[in-house]
């Protein structure tokens, strides 16, 4: 009798006739438009478009922190529309690490602290453990020096690479940011954007939101979001 | 070493300083008060039964035209009697060296030392040995001017005073404090009562009916039959006292009290708890945002809900650990005073270890409970929202509604109708603050409306007394006895001598006091001068 190996999964992300709609004081308002989308392991997709074309919605759904009004999101395995508050909580330890635009680092905790919340929460490893590896995060980012600092006391790309550490702690197969450069200068932002695009090369799938049509040369994926519905010729760059 | 996820509620303890402090300070104080009543309730209420049921109280003290040791030997042989004892009980007066004098109540007891019911405790010198002794009760030297071991000068009626030799000092849980009733308590044998009064005769016969746990009801029935008994056999029976079985003459007043207090004080918890969900209510507003971000890496609602009430109880747990001690010295001081005023010794001031257990578990549940509402909508809040501004920002369909009619009213301005609106925008805040209110205002009403009560009814009580001075008179007939006749009476023949332009007026229910020895009648005369200052008659002579 023979085995036959597991079949290598075709997508981490499946996005199927998703749609978003928000109710606001001027009507109902929608954000996505029964958006088809996959993304298969170790892809670097690029999100695209104006502002409010649905971007940041549909990041905020990747990542669980959103629910569509319609259809179904896969991620890393899961349906999340299916999962309640909590059980999205503790798939995101794992899962899925995000990176937002303006950070969003705890201002109490120090930088060192900030990497190793994550894999507390998760109970990513041995407690000591732990501190190795985020140590050597910060090591591979280039802000080892600045691990004790709190995150007020460190520039924006410093913070921001501090936040990439932190969504990198516990190894997460999916790493999504919104917007990383909008609170960069030019320099910083290539930097931090090279950073990203080089992670699906340590088989991680990266997807960034970016109303910046630049990042397009660092990923081989560029999808283009326009009125909350998907540019169809947008899907793949050819380099 | 500690997880980040409790270190981020430590920092924000640490950012929250004067919040937590001021917490701590509601929560100590209200913890306080509610220590301080329930331990002095618990302690009062077990040294009041203890002290008095170690007096081995009468469940039955009888009237009776004449009681011997025999009939009490015989009486005890009685179903459902446990013991019976005679003694006897005559009012007097204390001469003091300044020529004024004291009431007396003087308890005429067979064998001083060896009574098994209403027993007193020796507390300095000796039972007397000669009939020329006496025994005070403690509280009653200082009001005697008496010294252990001196002679006192006692009258009894209008009878020559006899000097008896103060040999002890004995402590009589039962009764009032000396200074309390302007009494002083004397205990004398019946031979001294014989120098005193000219009769021996005993009158009251103390009985201590079987079974502890019998009702007064039950009493009152085995007294019933004890004195049909004795009115066979010939004897007249002309009281007959049951008072509440084992319990302090006082206990129920002050047991009220307490329990009023005690009441007073869970309304004061209650408000330091709605005072510190609220600051906490504030505190948690102020870190949505990273409890949000806390979400983002992977924390669970209860994870979040744990790590805020953990704090809350900490805070809880520290304002408890300073209310008890605080508590507890207030209680034994609270305990201390009541207790001189009910002339009880404390054996100890420990409280029962439920009520400390109580104490605790109320002083973290409570506050826990009330915020638990604010902790659990905060931890819920999701990403989403706490990022977005959207649990601030978003007016909810009352508030909207709410605003808009403040806007149409044209009362206000456009400003103050939106700072209006925001005051009431997050209902959960608004509701900690009714409450806070609601709870403040209603302790300050109940407090102002038992003040003005007990004031009250002390004034009606004064209005009531229709007298002002009142005198002992040996032998004199009541009004009753005479059949009505109206007359000027020894008393009113006195007064006219003595003041004769005041309006002076003899009470016109006189009252007699059943002390079948000395068969005193109290008379009250009402001061009747519209102006003028109260002068105290000389009261020269009395006759009947």
């Amino acid at each position: 009798m023979t085995i036959d190996p597991p079949e290598k999964p075709t997508h981490v992300i499946r996005l199927q006739n998703v749609a978003r709609q928000f109710a606001t004081p001027a009507g109902t308002v929608s954000a996505l438009k029964g958006i088809d989308l996959h993304i298969a392991p170790g892809e670097g997709v690029a999100v695209v478009g104006r502002s409010g074309s649905g971007k940041t919605t549909l990041l905020n759904l990747l990542t669980g922190i959103d629910r569509p009004s319609s259809g179904e999101v896969e991620v890393a395995g899961r349906l999340l529309q299916a999962m309640s508050e909590d059980e999205l909580a503790i798939w995101r330890r794992r899962s899925v690490g995000v990176v937002f635009q303006f950070f969003h680092l705890l201002p109490t905790l120090t930088v060192l602290e900030n990497v190793l919340l994550p894999m507390d929460l998760a109970t990513f490893s041995h407690f000591s453990d732990r501190r190795t590896r985020a140590h050597a995060l910060l090591d591979n980012l280039g802000i080892a020096d600045q691990a004790h600092k709190l995150p007020a006391d460190l520039s924006g790309g410093q913070q921001q690479r501090a936040a990439i550490a932190r969504a990198l702690a516990n190894d997460p197969p999916v790493i999504v940011a919104d917007e990383p450069t909008g609170n960069l200068d030019t320099v910083t932002a290539e930097e931090v954007i090279r950073l990203l695009a080089s992670l699906p090369q340590q088989g991680k799938t990266v997807v960034i939101v970016s109303h910046e049509r630049d990042v397009s040369k660092y990923f081989t994926r560029i999808v283009t979001l326009e009125d909350g519905c998907l540019v169809p010729d947008s899907s793949q760059v050819t380099r | 070493m500690i997880s980040t996820r409790w270190l981020v509620v430590l920092r924000h303890a640490r950012l929250a300083q004067g919040r937590l402090v001021l917490m701590t300070l509601a929560l100590a104080a209200s913890g306080a008060a509610l220590t301080t009543m329930l331990v002095t309730y618990s302690v009062l209420n077990r040294e009041v039964s203890r002290n008095y049921l170690s007096t081995h109280p009468a469940s039955v003290q009888m009237v009776l035209d004449q009681v011997d040791e025999g009939l009490a030997h015989t009486v005890a042989h009685f179903p459902s009697i446990a013991d019976a004892e005679p003694s006897s009980v005559m009012r007097g007066r204390i001469l003091l060296n300044n020529g004024s004098a004291r009431s007396a109540l003087l308890f005429v007891i067979p064998h001083l030392g060896q009574s098994r019911i209403n027993t007193v405790r020796l507390v300095a010198g000796s039972w007397p040995r000669s009939p020329d002794g006496i025994v005070l009760e403690r509280s009653a030297f200082g009001l005697a001017d008496a010294t252990l071991g001196q002679p006192i000068k006692v009258q009894v009626a209008n009878l020559p005073p006899v000097a008896l030799q103060v040999v002890a000092s004995v402590h009589d849980p039962s009764l009032a404090p000396a200074w309390q009733e302007q009494t002083v308590y004397g205990y004398v044998s019946p031979e001294a009562a014989f120098a005193l009064s000219g009769d021996a005769n005993l009158h009251i016969l103390k009985l201590i009916v079987e079974s502890p746990t019998v009702t007064q009801l039950d009493i009152v029935e085995t007294a019933r039959a004890v004195a049909q008994r004795l009115a066979k056999s010939g004897h007249v029976v002309q009281e007959i006292r049951v008072p509440p079985p084992r319990t302090h003459p006082h206990q129920a007043q002050m047991m009220t009290l307490l329990v009023m207090l005690v009441g007073f004080s869970v309304l004061g918890l209650l408000l330091g708890s709605i005072l510190a969900a609220s600051i906490m209510e504030g505190f948690l507003a102020q870190r949505a945002r990273d409890i949000a971000l806390l979400k983002a890496v992977g924390a669970t609602t209860g994870q979040i809900s744990a790590q805020y009430l953990t704090l809350l109880a900490a805070v809880a747990l520290l304002a408890t650990g300073l209310s008890l001690p605080l508590g507890l010295w207030a209680a034994h001081g609270w305990a201390s005073a009541s207790a001189a005023l009910l002339n009880l010794d404390i054996r100890s001031n420990a409280p029962p270890i439920r009520i400390i257990l109580t104490i605790v578990a109320a002083g973290l549940l409570v506050p826990l409970g009330i915020a638990l509402y604010a902790i659990l909508r905060t931890s819920r809040c999701t990403v989403r929202d706490a990022l977005g501004d959207r649990d601030i920002s978003r007016p909810s369909t009352w508030s909207s509604v709410f605003l808009r009619l403040l806007i149409r009213t044209r009362l206000f301005s456009t400003e103050a109708a939106y700072a209006l609106r925001n005051a009431f925008r997050r209902p959960g805040r608004v509701a900690l603050g009714v409450a806070l209110l609601a709870i403040a205002g209603g302790i300050f009403i109940a407090s102002e409306n038992l003040r003005t009560a007990w004031t009250a009814n002390i004034a009606a009580s004064a209005a009531q007394r229709h007298y002002e001075v009142e005198i002992d008179l040996e032998n004199t007939e009541s009004r009753e006895r005479r059949g009505g006749k109206t007359g000027q009476r020894p008393v009113q023949k006195l007064i006219a001598q003595q003041s004769p332009r005041d309006k002076w007026r003899l009470d016109t229910g006189l009252r007699r006091k059943a002390m079948p020895n000395s068969r005193p009648v109290m008379i009250g005369i009402q001061f009747c001068k519209a102006v003028g200052k109260f002068t105290m008659p000389t009261l020269v002579k009395v006759s009947t």
